[in-house]
């Protein structure tokens, strides 16, 4: 079994073979990572493609720093090309409104991946980006609030939203499926 | 260590999650690799191009200005010997024109003569009178008998004595009524213009780093309540930290300056900036680098004031104002190029300098200036020098071609 380091010297090299079991195995969790941010299956394909291109254009560049560190690189890259993609296409709404209150946190554990991931693809714009970035890419509101263009205090306030919605349909799903 | 147990929750069911693209997308990719590899070459040759034109138009356009004021230089009368033998050539095959003509004379002043004048020194010129022509030297002066023309700028004194009133300078003659004029168009007169090519800059910046706040969600989960707190002070995530660092601003310049009254002049052209700028954002193990580059052109405005001046050197101030437009607007992530990066919003600047020129030709001067900058905060969220160092002491190396 090829390790993430003998994959990568071996893509580092030129090798098309090599570049090719990168692709065949990465590409599955790139398109989970496209999902979350959009919601089109076709979309979400076209952005792994573009996403694939840019990773083996810009591969040299990588220094290898670890187990699970170049998946986390090419997470990285999709979800950067996914969030271009967002902005290109669909028109972002932020708003500062006081988000309704949870009663309790949701649950995400009781819910298959593949629902969870189209039920945060469903979220409005701005909420899907902020958790995206927030829960995924690990950013600070600061962070968000840069990379996106709104404020720090927005970024918080979309968070909150995102998070009680999401809530709202991890229990209905529970509730509709009796898990 | 995460903000929240529901985030790190919702990571955690997601983390191993796959999901298949429904057709083959690698024979697309791979395409899209030929020509990404084909597109790369002809840029790289077109970049070469491009600079190589670029210096041949500077190199060619630069030699002729020169060329032209050395010329100019080369028929234009220098000493006494020279203008005799003018004023003998013309007198030799010119007598018939002499007589159609009433023996035009020109009186032709240098840069240096005229400003001696316009210090308010009296010259008295020699004269010379060989018949119906009078030839007068005085630092590379001529005046030619009967009808004499003193050009400077465009103003014309009818006078029965040769007198220059504008620059007090009288030159005592007697003879016909003469006709004395000034004009720029025949004569070598002091340098209005300017031409001024000059880079700005440097390598080493300024650098910060930020703690990451704790959100009030995970405060609450840490049990850190205002209560807990010795005062109201924040709470930063250990392990998280935010650096950026900004390199000075690069920039190159081409302005063009004009002399409004003598020592006072404006300038004004346009002007290249580059920013890079390097943020880090470290997450304990992770860490994700982003590197920001800004293009900008600016149109500054400037009022210079010379000093003083001594043979080939000057020393001069200039204050003024200067606007930059964010044209250009990459970064990279780990490497990746992103697609679309916010731009900048319009950058006011204002400052003054303090230059030293030298003129190691005629007309081509090198100054060095250094200077002081003040940025005005133009309320955008883009993170750059000018915002995190808006104060900045500048120096400035150029060129300058006057003509």
């Amino acid at each position: 079994m090829e390790t993430e380091q003998e994959l990568l010297r071996g893509v580092q090299t030129g090798d098309r073979q090599a570049m090719r079991r990168l692709y065949e195995c990465y590409k599955g969790y790139a398109m989970a990572v496209a999902l979350r941010y959009i919601p089109d299956g076709n979309d979400a394909q076209d952005v792994v493609q573009d996403s694939f291109v840019k990773i083996l254009t810009s591969i040299g560049r990588v220094d290898y720093q670890g187990e699970g560190s170049l998946r986390a690189w090419m997470a990285r890259i999709v979800a950067n090309c996914s969030i271009d993609f967002v902005r290109k296409h669909e028109r972002l709404q932020f708003t500062d409104a006081i988000p309704d209150m949870a009663s309790e946190e949701p649950e995400p554990e009781r819910i298959p991946p593949e629902v969870l991931t189209r039920m945060i693809a469903q979220l409005p714009t701005g909420y899907r980006l902020v958790l995206n970035l927030y829960v995924f890419e690990h950013c600070s509101h600061a962070e968000i609030a840069r990379r996106l263009g709104i404020r720090e205090k927005s970024s918080g306030s979309q968070l909150s939203r995102a998070k009680v919605l999401l809530g709202k349909m991890i229990r209905d799903y529970i509730k509709r499926h009796g898990i | 260590m995460r903000q929240d147990r529901w985030a790190d929750k919702l990571e955690e069911q997601l983390k191993d999650y796959q999901e298949s693209p429904s057709s083959d997308l690698w024979a697309g990719i791979e395409a899209r690799l030929d020509n990404e590899a084909g597109r790369g070459a002809r840029v790289v040759w077109l970049r070469r191009w491009a600079v190589a034109a670029v210096l041949v138009g500077v190199l060619f356009g630069g030699g002729y200005v020169i060329w032209q004021q050395f010329s100019a230089d080369a028929v234009m009368p220098t000493g006494p010997a020279n203008v005799a033998a003018q004023a003998d050539a013309g007198h030799d095959d010119g007598a018939d024109n002499l007589s159609v003509d009433n023996r035009q004379l020109a009186v032709v002043k240098r840069l240096d003569t005229i400003n001696e004048e316009k210090s308010g020194l009296s010259v008295a010129v020699p004269q010379e009178t060989t018949q119906n022509r009078e030839t007068i030297n005085n630092n590379r002066e001529t005046v030619n008998n009967n009808r004499e023309t003193i050009n400077n700028n465009g103003e014309t004194i009818n006078n029965n004595h040769e007198t220059i009133n504008n620059n007090r300078e009288v030159i005592a003659n007697v003879g016909e009524p003469k006709t004395i004029q000034y004009s720029l168009s025949t004569v070598h007169s002091p340098s209005r213009v300017s031409l001024n090519l000059y880079a700005s800059g440097g390598a080493k910046g300024v650098a910060q780093a930020n703690g990451v706040l704790m959100s009030p969600s995970m405060l609450q989960n840490f049990a850190l309540s205002r209560a807990s707190r010795a005062d109201d002070s924040q709470v930063y995530l250990a392990g998280y930290e935010e650096r950026e660092h900004h390199d000075r601003p690069l920039s190159f310049g081409l302005t063009a300056s004009y002399q409004l009254v003598p020592r006072l002049s404006v300038s004004t052209g346009l002007v290249y900036t580059k920013l890079n700028s390097e943020f880090v954002t470290v997450m304990r193990q992770d860490r994700v680098t982003r590197h920001q580059r800004l293009h900008y052109m600016g149109i500054p405005l400037n009022l210079r004031y010379d000093f003083w001046r001594w043979r080939g050197l000057s020393i001069y101030g200039s204050v003024g104002m200067q606007a930059d437009w964010n044209v250009s607007a990459k970064a990279d992530t780990d490497g990746i190029e992103q697609e679309q990066v916010e731009k900048d919003r319009l950058q006011w600047s204002a400052g003054g300098s303090l230059g030293i020129q030298y003129d190691v030709l005629p007309p081509l001067g090198v100054y060095v200036e250094p200077g002081f900058r003040y940025y005005f905060d133009n309320g955008s969220n883009v993170k750059t020098y000018f915002k995190e160092h808006p104060a900045d002491f500048s120096l400035q190396l150029g060129v300058r071609l006057s003509w």
